[in-house]
């Protein structure tokens, strides 16, 4: 049998996509059940850990969260039984720790003051995560379920199934403008800026920043990162910046424009553009009242749909230009097809699947296709892999390392310079859009 | 147990009691004095959930498209 065959169950990239089609083919078919989420809490931490029905506790998550783990452990073990990467027995116990790892995660960011200060379970996940490998160390059993790449590909698979190009007009051409004009200008920036200006020799690092920072944050760093095979500590740096700059940009941003006069359109289209998670956004949007909101949530949205797009043009470049050898020829068709990271097509072919048939099917109503496939069972299996993903990266990542990859403050200087950029630029393009030439859009 | 070994279990100890008083500080409810705390209290006020990093997160994000969009059609009809 030919190498080109044995791929598909012996490469991870194909078993992120075998992976995905499963849960997703599962969920359309309703064969794969509700999956179980920790749930918000106040004072008490077990209400986590309570299904609440009407208001009034209906049982406990306890043994769906049991057979949450079963599943995706039997899932799992298949694939690393074909991979051979690791040995399947030492796989299992491992997973089972991370998985646990990854419940304690989500359960302080499921805490309602912590959600209110914006501070997400990749944060968290990521700290439980280096906590233990640069203090006592992550032993090499719990390392072989450290499976970082796996957890993050097939989380992406299934985050294409929620991209659904449908809602991108709802703000019209304005919309559209800032969105998709600023976007990639800035990407390619701050790329230029990193590798020209800067001289930063880590370009992998570069374009996650640039990538986080002009389209939409972690989910942004996540794909990209994927797809230009970095390294862990470079999407852990990216992750913990943008996470930062998130949470202060939410504060300060609405003030500003208050202080400013701004009108209220402009600067949701502007902080829209700019703060780096849709849950920021929302928050700070609302502080300018219900339309900035409703302005800032879509344009944010329409940046989030840019995602696919951003990792295959990524994929695309790193195949043909950043890892072609110095003085080679312009790679064949083959030789890039052999390069390509081939969970990017498992992701766009989800989102594909979802927006061009079972949305149709449903007679449009993409309402319904949300809340009976997508939130019930790739939705959230999505957010478990990207939190596992994050604990695993965690676990693999130590503190030498990360401070070997800041290059004398590059990386932060490289933020800070890409995202005035990005917050000039999408001042202008915004005015343009929703003051000058489509003063009457909204 | 050797030296290093304690030294490393005290580290993890250390670092886990660091996360549990962050995480005590962040869940008692406390924001910024002043204007810096000003969206943090917009935020427990309205119960809005700042976390989400994906657009798909958001609970009520086809509620604010679906204002979007009556908003601009709002403005056509305006505009005509």
């Amino acid at each position: 049998m030919s190498d080109g065959i044995k791929t598909l169950w012996k490469n991870e990239d194909y078993w992120a996509i075998w992976f995905g089609f499963v849960i997703i083919i599962g969920a359309l078919l309703k064969w794969v059940p509700k999956i179980p989420k920790i749930g918000k809490w106040t004072d008490s931490p077990l209400d986590a850990f309570m299904i609440i029905k009407e208001c009034v506790v209906a049982g406990n998550n306890f043994i769906p969260l049991l057979w949450l783990l079963v599943g995706l452990t039997v899932l799992m073990a298949i694939g690393m039984a074909f991979m051979k990467t690791v040995p399947v027995g030492r796989f299992i116990a491992g997973f089972a720790v991370i998985f646990i790892l990854a419940v304690f995660s989500y359960w302080i960011a499921t805490q309602t003051s912590i959600k209110h200060w914006g501070l997400s379970y990749a944060m968290w996940a990521l700290i439980v995560g280096l906590l233990i490998s640069n203090t006592i160390g992550t032993p090499k059993w719990l390392l072989a379920g450290a499976r970082t790449e796996l957890y993050i590909k097939t989380g992406l698979v299934l985050l294409g199934a929620e991209i659904l190009f449908k809602k991108i007009l709802a703000l019209g051409p304005p919309g559209l403008m800032v969105a998709w004009i600023v976007t990639p200008v800035v990407v390619i920036f701050m790329y230029k800026f990193a590798v020209s200006g800067l001289k930063m020799k880590n370009k992998s690092l570069a374009i996650i920043i640039a990538a986080a920072t002009s389209v939409c944050g972690v989910s942004a760093a996540i794909a990209t990162a994927a797809a230009c095979r970095a390294k862990k500590e470079d999407l852990t740096l990216a992750v913990g910046m943008t996470l930062i700059f998130t949470v202060l940009m939410m504060i300060f941003m609405p003030m500003a424009i208050k202080y400013m006069g701004m009108n209220a359109i402009l600067g949701g289209a502007w902080m829209g553009g700019t703060i780096d998670s849709t849950g920021a956004v929302v928050a700070a949007g609302s502080m300018l009242g219900p339309e900035a909101e409703k302005v800032a949530a879509v344009v944010k949205m329409i940046q989030n749909v840019l995602i696919g797009v951003l990792a295959f043009c990524v994929a695309i470049y790193w195949c043909m230009v950043v890892d072609r050898d110095p003085g080679q020829s312009r790679p064949r068709a083959m030789e890039i097809w052999h390069r390509f990271p081939k969970f990017v097509l498992g992701f766009v072919a989800a989102s594909l699947v979802f927006s061009v048939i079972v949305v149709p099917a449903m007679n449009g109503d993409f309402k319904l296709v949300e809340s009976e496939f997508i939130k019930p069972v790739t939705k959230t299996l999505r957010g478990w892999f990207f939190c596992l993903a994050f604990v695993a990266i965690g676990l693999e990542s130590n503190f030498k390392d990360l401070a070997s990859r800041m290059e004398g403050g590059k990386p932060m200087t490289l933020y800070i310079v890409g995202q005035s950029f990005n917050l000039g630029l999408t001042l202008f393009i915004a005015y343009l859009a929703f003051m000058v030439f489509f003063p009457n859009a909204i | 147990m050797s030296i290093k070994r304690a030294k490393e279990w005290l580290k993890l100890i250390i670092g886990m009691s660091m996360l549990a008083a962050m995480v005590l500080f962040f869940t008692s409810g406390y924001t910024p004095p002043g204007l810096c705390g000003e969206v943090v209290r917009h935020n427990q006020l309205a119960d809005i959930d700042a976390s989400p990093f994906f657009y798909g997160d958001v609970e009520n994000i086809w509620e604010l498209v679906e204002g979007a969009e009556k908003l601009r059609a709002e403005a056509r009809k305006t505009a005509n």
